[in-house]
C-alpha cells in the first residue's frame, strides 16, 4: 500500500525549482546560463585579466639627474639618475598634493620612502618600525634584525638604520623624524646581494631630507627642522 | 476593484513566493557561492596578516559600523514595505555587496586599473583621477552583478524594478560597511602606526557622516536601472530609462570620487562640492524612489481593497496603507494622541494581512483568517471603531 503525502511548502519549493530534462545543459538551468557567464566573464576580467594586462605593460619613468621626488608634503628625495619612479610623484607636479609613499627600483633594489606626522625620537621610530613589521609578516617576509646604527643626511641632520633580512630579501630601514615629521627609509634587495651599501643607494639616502628648511616650531621659532646631530 | 486584480497584483509583484538560495542546477547559484567564497577567503587572509597589530582599530571599526550597518538596515527594511523581499534574498544580496562585490571583483580590478592608469597616462593622472574613473565601474558593475544574479536565483519574487531599488540599496549597505571597515584599517597604519585607535577613528566620522550618500544610494539607483534594462514578467523592459539610472549612479559615483581632483586640492572646494553632490544624489535617489514605488503601492491597493469591500478596512486605512508617509502619519495622527498607538497597530495589522493574503496567492486560508481577525481585535478595542 503506498501512501500520498499532502504537499508541504518544502515539497512546493522543489517543484519551483525542478529544471525539465530537456531545459538542461550539463546538468544546469540553460536559462541561467547566461547571467552567470556574463557575472564569470566580469569576475574573470578583474581577478584574470586585468591584473595579467598590468603585469605585462611595463613601468617605465626613468630619474633623471636633478629629478626630486616629494614624499607628503614636509619631505623630499634625489634619486639616482637612471632610477625608474615606480611610484609617487615628482616635486611640482602633483596637482592635488603629494602622496606620502615614494618608491624608485635602481639596480635590482627597491628604495622607499614613507612620511608621516609622528612625536617622537627616530631611534623610537626605528622601535615603531620594528614593532609593526614582526606583527604583520609572515616568516618569510624581511623583519628589522640588526641592532640601531646612527646616521646623518645630507643636510647634518641624524637619524638611525638597522639591517632587515628576510627570506628572499636584505636591506636596511632608516628612520629620521624631521620636526614633527617621521620617516621611513626602506632599501630591499636579493638575499644574495647587499645593495644597501652601493654608492648609489648611500646617496640616495642621505638625500632625503626635509622641504622646507627654517620653517617656524611649534614655538613659533624658526629653526633647521629636526636639528642636526 | 476584484479579487481577480487582487490575484494579478500578487502575479505581477511575485509578493509573498519565498526564495531559497540552494539551487544546484542554477548556474547562478555556483558564480555566487564562488564570487562569495573567494571573497570570504580574501578578507580572511588580509584580516588575518594585520589583526595582531592593528587589532584594536579593526575591532573598534568593525563594532561601530556593526551597529551603523544594523541602522541602516533597519531603515531599508522600513522602506519595503509593500510587497516585501523575502528575508533571506536581501541578506543574499547584503553579503555578495560585502563579500563578493568587494573583495572579489572591485578590490583587484580597481588595484590593476590604477596601476595601467599610471603607466600608461602618468603618476598624476592615476592619482587625481584614477579612482574616479575606475570604482564607478567596478563597483557598480560587481554590486550590480549580485543583483542580476538574484534576479535569476529568484525570477519570481524579482519582478519589479522597485524589488531591483531594494536589493541594491542592500547589496550597497554590505559593501559600504565593508568598505568602511577597510578604509578604517587602512588609515590604522598612519603615522607610523603610533595612533592607530586616533587615526582610523578619524576616517570612521568621516564615513560615517558621508556613508548614506555613498554605496547604498548608488546601487538602490543602479539596480533599479538594470531591472528596467532588463524586463520581467511584471516590468515591461525600459530600454532607455535603466541605461540612463545606471549611468547616473556611475556619475554621481565618478563626481563623488574626484571631489579632490576638480577642486585643484583646496580643502574648502572639497567640502562645497561632497556637500552639493550629495544633495543631489540625494534629490536623485528620492525621484526614482518615487517612479519606482508606484507600481507597488498600486498592487498594495489591489490586494487590499476587497476587504475594504469586505468592510475590514476603512478606505482612509487602505489610502495609508497604500500611501507615503503623509498618508500615514495623517491617518495615526487623525484620532489625536490617545488612538494613536491603536491607529499604528492597525497599519501593522494590515500589512500582515496584506503579507498573508499574498503569500497564500490570493486565497482564504486559515493564516489569513486569523491576521483578518487581529484587525477586527484592534477595531474593536477602540469605542470609536476604526
Amino acid at each position: 500500500m503506498t501512501q500520498t503525502a499532502a504537499p508541504g511548502p518544502g515539497r512546493h519549493r522543489r517543484r519551483e525549482h525542478w529544471v525539465p530534462v530537456e531545459r538542461r545543459l550539463l546538468g544546469l538551468d540553460r536559462r541561467t546560463l547566461v547571467p552567470a557567464g556574463l557575472v564569470a566573464l566580469l569576475v574573470a576580467l578583474a581577478l584574470g585579466i586585468l591584473p595579467a594586462v598590468d603585469a605585462a605593460v611595463p613601468l617605465h619613468d626613468p630619474v633623471r639627474a636633478g629629478d626630486v621626488v616629494q614624499v607628503g608634503p614636509d619631505v623630499q628625495f634625489s634619486p639616482a639618475a637612471g632610477a625608474n619612479l615606480v611610484s609617487g610623484l615628482r616635486r611640482s607636479t602633483g596637482g592635488a598634493g603629494y602622496p606620502n609613499r615614494a618608491s624608485v627600483t635602481y639596480e635590482g633594489a627597491r628604495f622607499t620612502v614613507t612620511a608621516d606626522r609622528y612625536d617622537g625620537t627616530p631611534e623610537q621610530l626605528l622601535a615603531q618600525i620594528r614593532t609593526t613589521d614582526a606583527g604583520l609578516r609572515g616568516n618569510g617576509d624581511p623583519r628589522v634584525t640588526g641592532k640601531p646604527v646612527a646616521i646623518l643626511n645630507g643636510s647634518g641632520q641624524r637619524g638611525v638604520t638597522a639591517q632587515v633580512n628576510g627570506a628572499h630579501t636584505r636591506g636596511l630601514v632608516a628612520a629620521f623624524v624631521f620636526d614633527r615629521t617621521g620617516v621611513e627609509i626602506e632599501v630591499l634587495g636579493p638575499a644574495t646581494v647587499d645593495v644597501s651599501s652601493a654608492p648609489a643607494i648611500t646617496g640616495m639616502i642621505r638625500s632625503v631630507q626635509p622641504t622646507r628648511e627654517g620653517r617656524p616650531t611649534r614655538e613659533g621659532r624658526p629653526t633647521r627642522e629636526g636639528g642636526g646631530a | 476593484m476584484t479579487t481577480a486584480a487582487r490575484q494579478a497584483a500578487i502575479e505581477r509583484t511575485g509578493w509573498g513566493n519565498g526564495f531559497s538560495l540552494w539551487q544546484p542546477r542554477n548556474a547562478c547559484f555556483w558564480v555566487y557561492a564562488g564570487v562569495v567564497g573567494y571573497g570570504l577567503w580574501f578578507a580572511y587572509n588580509l584580516v588575518d596578516s594585520q589583526v595582531r597589530v592593528y587589532g584594536p582599530a579593526l575591532g573598534t571599526s568593525a563594532l561601530i559600523f556593526a551597529v551603523y550597518g544594523l541602522l541602516l538596515w533597519w531603515f531599508t527594511a522600513r522602506i519595503d514595505r509593500y510587497s516585501r523581499q523575502p528575508r533571506g534574498l536581501v541578506i543574499a544580496g547584503f553579503v555578495w555587496g560585502g563579500l563578493g562585490a568587494t573583495w572579489t571583483i572591485a578590490v583587484h580590478a580597481n588595484t590593476s586599473m590604477l596601476h595601467l592608469y599610471q603607466k600608461l597616462v602618468s603618476p598624476e593622472f592615476s592619482l587625481d583621477w584614477g579612482a574616479g574613473l575606475t570604482a564607478p565601474v567596478f563597483e557598480e558593475l560587481g554590486k550590480g552583478s549580485g543583483v542580476l544574479l538574484l534576479m535569476f536565483l529568484a525570477p519570481r519574487v524579482v519582478r519589479t524594478a522597485y524589488d531591483g531599488f531594494i536589493l541594491g540599496a542592500f547589496t550597497g549597505l554590505g559593501f559600504e560597511i565593508v568598505e568602511d571597515i577597510l578604509y578604517a584599517l587602512r588609515s590604522a597604519p598612519d603615522e607610523f602606526g603610533s595612533h592607530q585607535l586616533a587615526t582610523s577613528l578619524h576616517t570612521d566620522v568621516l564615513r560615517l557622516v558621508t556613508g548614506f550618500s555613498s554605496h547604498i544610494l548608488y546601487s538602490a539607483v543602479f539596480c533599479a536601472g538594470l531591472v528596467y534594462l532588463l524586463g520581467t514578467p511584471g516590468q515591461r523592459r525600459r530600454p532607455v530609462l535603466g541605461p540612463v539610472l545606471m549611468l547616473t549612479a556611475m556619475v554621481l559615483h565618478f563626481l563623488w570620487d574626484s571631489t579632490t581632483a576638480l577642486s585643484g586640492g583646496d580643502g574648502l572646494v572639497v567640502v562645497v562640492l561632497m556637500v552639493v553632490i550629495s544633495l543631489v544624489a540625494i534629490a536623485i535617489v528620492i525621484t526614482v524612489f518615487r517612479v519606482t514605488v508606484r507600481p507597488e503601492r498600486d498592487a498594495m491597493r489591489a490586494v487590499m481593497q476587497p476587504e475594504v469591500d469586505t468592510g475590514v478596512l476603512t478606505p482612509v486605512e487602505l489610502d495609508a496603507l497604500a500611501g507615503g508617509w503623509r498618508q500615514r502619519h495623517r491617518y495615526r495622527a487623525a484620532g489625536g494622541l490617545r488612538d494613536r498607538r491603536r491607529r499604528r497597530h492597525r497599519l501593522a495589522a494590515a500589512h500582515d494581512l496584506a503579507d498573508q493574503i499574498a503569500k497564500a496567492g490570493g486565497r482564504d486560508t486559515r493564516r489569513v483568517q486569523v491576521t483578518r481577525s487581529e484587525l477586527a481585535r484592534l477595531a474593536l478595542s477602540s469605542p470609536e471603531g476604526p
